[in-house]
């Protein structure tokens, strides 16, 4: 009872967070809303005041309109790696548990070998190659995300590849893929559901990491992860410019960590026998 | 055993040398030519031809690879572009700082997280579980960078307990630790929220079993069950965990690095790969690599002499 209690309070709470995110990104977009790219030295580092709500920073931008539409950076890299690294990997993944042989060893070897390739020294190497920008975190994070998507979908999968209505179908003529397709993919969608879920709070902070070494989004388009580069120098003076970025992917991080947390448990009804 | 672990020695052999074909493939796809870098832009044709000579850059792909790969076994790493000392020695002076500072953060996540983990699931559903629980999720949520700059803010800039950045060298004793305190802090909150989490839901997993009901029914309290009986078999999945951190404690500190302005391998190889540094990307992609294998392998070694079932699966 107290477990769904808070199971409902998790979900609510991480759907609040997530909701605002988005909220936040659309409004930064729309046309109603002040560039807050726009450069205004004089007004530098000012307080909050009713016409800056949380003040400005070194540049005078409003820092409001810079933490809004940093989200849209956010989100957007953070939602393509997910896409590239689920697009690839689930079917990988998929493929792996279905072949038995060098197939799977092949795939399973190779994502391991991503895996041991820190995520940083893709997105160097990379770099070089796309030049830093929206796009190179995208595929940076986008890679590290594959190995990530074909070892759940590989885990998810070989088990459901023993059971009885797979031998059924098997028999009735359906070819290997057919079969993954169709029977073994709908089954293991709900646990990919979650992955996505956590991976994209994964993404933000790595978007965020990537932007604060220079590396990731570009100026002037605001991103959370080089406000916080900005900040770093001005600390001792407004403390307040390294606060707010860092509060703001905190709570959309720990939005998505909550949905995927009350997620996984409505689908794994077993997870939530454990709980009580 | 023996067999088994020659066998295993043998994939490891194996796994390293695709690792490095990799690695080589990787780096000459990439464009730019280290020799126009060094030179610039404008530099005459045939000074650049002597010097991609010189670095042994018109050679065939096949040559360049088996004379840095024979290098390499015999710890020959070649020698850097930029600094014009051998490769090894750059990557041996960076260890004194990323080494104890991985073994650092990593004993405290230790600490921290499996202490927080066991005390979570001896009160499993009380308000302690609930609010540990909440806290590692809420660790979990912060980019460790900015937590870094926190902790910089507080203890260094505020307080003044902490240098806020820079690392002078061993030669100052204790006072050259205190440079690592708050990098290895900043490192060990998210892992250690990790590991609380692994062990918490180890340690619950096993409440069920057989075994420890048996042990309950005795009259052990659920704490003292937990403690006594479960916990060696629940370390299995926070040693796996363990191994992962290490390796991710060694190679994926770049960030924190460069928070505090500390000369560790990270750092290293964002200047080579800025500088095209080749034979410093290359090595130290590899030691790193290697370590993250040889880890991931010393770790497998002690689960299953840990535990005899996955000894007869594999």
């Amino acid at each position: 009872m107290r477990v769904k209690l808070l199971q409902g309070v998790g979900l609510r709470v991480g759907t609040c967070l997530i909701g605002g995110l988005v909220l936040m990104a659309v409004m930064a977009l729309s046309p109603w809303v002040n560039d807050p790219t726009l450069i205004h030295v004089a007004s530098k580092l000012q307080a909050p005041s009713f016409e800056h709500w949380l003040g400005t920073d070194h540049l005078g931008r409003d820092e409001l309109g810079l933490v809004m539409r940093g989200a849209v950076a956010s989100l957007g890299v953070a939602v393509a790696a997910v896409g590239i690294g689920a697009g690839i990997g689930v079917p990988l993944g998929l493929m792996a548990a279905a072949r038995e042989g060098w197939l799977r060893q092949v795939i399973m070897r190779a994502s391991d070998f991503i895996f041991a390739f820190p995520a940083l020294v893709i997105a160097i190497l990379l770099h070089d190659t796309l030049g830093a920008g929206m796009l190179n975190a995208m595929v940076a994070i986008g890679i590290f995300n594959i190995p990530v998507f074909a070892r759940t979908a590989f885990g998810s999968a070989q088990p459901i590849w023993t059971l009885d209505f797979i031998r059924a179908a098997r028999l009735s003529g359906k070819g290997t893929y057919r079969i993954a397709v169709v029977h073994v993919l709908p089954l293991i969608l709900p646990a990919m559901i979650v992955q996505v879920t956590i991976q994209l709070g994964l993404g933000i902070l790595a978007e965020a990491g990537l932007s604060y070494v220079g590396l990731g989004v570009t100026p002037p388009i605001p991103s959370w992860g080089r406000m916080l580069n900005e900040a770093q120098t001005l600390i001792a003076i407004a403390p307040r410019l390294a606060l707010v970025p860092g509060i703001a992917i905190a709570l959309a991080v720990f939005g998505f960590t909550l949905l995927g947390d009350a997620l996984s448990l409505t689908i794994d009804p077993r997870r939530r026998e454990r709980q009580p | 055993m023996a067999h088994l672990l020659a066998r295993r020695i043998a994939g490891l052999l194996v796994t390293m040398a695709v690792a490095s074909v990799l690695v080589f493939a990787m780096i000459q796809i990439l464009p730019g030519d280290p020799a126009e870098l060094m030179l610039g832009a404008d530099a005459r044709p045939d000074t650049l031809m002597v010097l991609r000579h010189e670095m042994g850059l018109d050679r065939p792909w096949l040559i360049q690879y088996t004379d840095w790969a024979g290098g390499l076994l015999q710890g020959d790493f070649g020698l850097s572009h930029t600094y014009h000392v051998p490769v090894i020695s750059l990557i041996l002076e960076r260890l004194p700082v990323s080494l104890p500072l991985a073994i650092a953060s990593l004993v405290l996540a230790m600490i921290l997280g499996i202490t927080s983990g066991i005390i979570a699931a001896a009160r499993h559903g009380s308000w302690l579980d609930h609010a540990i629980r909440l806290k590692t999720q809420l660790v979990l949520a912060l980019p460790n960078f900015w937590l870094a700059m926190l902790l910089v803010f507080v203890f260094a800039i505020s307080w003044h307990w902490f240098p806020a950045g820079g690392f002078a060298g061993w030669n100052g004793g204790i006072g050259s630790a205190r440079a690592l305190v708050l990098p290895a802090i900043a490192l060990a909150l998210p892992q250690a929220a990790i590991l609380s989490r692994v062990m918490r839901q180890a340690l619950l997993e096993t409440v069920e079993d057989p075994y420890v009901l048996a042990a309950r029914s005795r009259g052990l309290s659920r704490a003292a069950a937990l403690i006594a009986h479960a916990l060696p078999n629940a370390f299995l999945p926070v040693l796996s965990v363990l191994g992962l951190q290490f390796s991710f404690l060694l190679a994926g500190t770049i960030i924190i690095e460069n928070v505090f302005y500390l000369p560790g391998l990270g750092r290293l190889i964002f200047q080579a790969v800025n500088q095209r540094d080749l034979p410093v990307i290359m090595g130290s992609s590899m030691v790193l690599i290697a370590s993250v294998m040889i880890v991931s392998f010393v770790v497998d070694l002690i689960a299953q002499t840990l535990d005899p079932r996955l000894r007869r699966r594999s």
